[in-house]
């Protein structure tokens, strides 16, 4: 009893994770592992962009993080290409962007980018720190005071215009009103 | 697929070849205890092999797919031996009496399994591993490596 009990449940838990993995694999990015560590070059442009990401950190995870944030890519859907977790990729961006060589490699690689593109949008985001993102933020609010004043201003010109063009019409009006023949008065005859 | 992948996949397999040709049509013995653990170390290899050259990043899918087919080639391998002794005792009557064997089941339900699993990743993934490998290749040969 005990042994029938032993061999169905280790055969039901081998057959259950064997199809769940399997199918897990099968909706996974799966890397071909050759004596260099990296994505086969697609084109003679990614080989440049890998000469040029070889020299910036080991990990290859970093690696295709940095190639991700070039591409213009949120945290979100970095996280999404690379199966990892949202919170590991900014983990991985505070990591770099802690690293001043890192930064003037990320400058490098935008000149790189500029050069080998020519008109090539978008343009690497840098990882912004603390303070840059406070000072960002207080010059979204500026500008979006100054927007709304812009739009009330528009407002009311929209109104005057819409003053003027009935006053407008209702001197036209009155102009075509004056301009009327007066009605022929009555013929007084005197006999 | 190149003639290396079919060596890859058939070389394994000469375990159960050797079962169907050896066992069974040479020496005219019952092939059962022996073919379904032949089918599963056939299946383990394969999951092996594709273990050591793919990789998910942050992922362990495929270490634990492999710890899957070690399992199921383990409880075939525990049926198989009783299967055998089953074979070799007065209960056996013939095939029917197989059938209702219960190590039967678990012997051969465990080795098909895992022959579709690792037969189904190889088919898939085989072609992407023979890219790198020739694309490695290449690069070993343009850097002028012995």
């Amino acid at each position: 009893m005990v042994y029938d009990v032993f061999i169905f449940s280790l055969t039901v838990l081998g057959i259950v994770t064997a199809l769940v993995y399997s199918h897990k694999i099968a909706h996974s990015r799966v890397y071909p592992v050759g004596m260099v560590r990296k994505m086969p070059a697609a084109s003679p442009a990614q080989e440049r962009v890998d000469e040029i990401t070889v020299h910036l950190p080991d990990s290859l995870l970093q690696g295709d993080i940095i190639e991700l944030v070039a591409k213009g890519l949120s945290n979100s859907d970095i996280a999404k290409d690379l199966h990892i977790s949202e919170s590991e990729v900014k983990r991985c961006i505070h990591r770099l962007a802690l690293g001043a060589s890192v930064k003037k490699k990320a400058a490098n690689w935008q000149i790189f980018a500029d050069k080998e593109f020519g008109t090539f949008q978008p343009r690497l985001r840098q990882p912004l720190l603390h303070a840059e993102r406070l000072t960002l933020e207080a010059e979204v609010t500026e500008q979006s005071e100054i927007l709304e004043h812009h739009l009330n201003l528009f407002a009311d010109l929209e109104k005057r215009v819409r003053r003027l063009e009935v006053e407008k019409v209702r001197m036209s009006q009155e102009a075509a009103a004056e301009e009327k023949p007066h009605p022929p008065q009555a013929e007084v005859i005197v006999h | 697929m190149g003639i290396e992948s079919w060596l890859k996949i058939s070389l394994p397999a000469f375990p159960v070849a050797f079962t169907i040709f050896g066992v069974w049509l040479y020496w005219g013995e019952s092939p059962l205890p022996l073919l379904a653990p032949s089918l599963a170390f056939w299946s383990l290899v394969i999951l092996f092999y594709l273990f050591s050259h793919f990789d998910i990043p942050n992922r362990s899918y495929p270490l634990f797919l492999t710890i899957a087919g070690t399992l199921l080639w383990t409880v075939s391998s525990i049926t198989s031996h009783n299967l055998g002794k089953f074979l070799t005792s007065n209960r056996y009557t013939g095939f029917v009496s197989v059938v209702s064997n219960k190590d039967f089941w678990f012997a051969y339900s465990c080795s098909v399994v895992g022959c579709i699993v690792g037969l189904r990743q190889f088919f898939r993934l085989e072609p992407l591993i023979m890219n790198q490998i020739q694309s490695d290749r290449a690069a070993r040969i343009g850097a002028g490596a012995p």
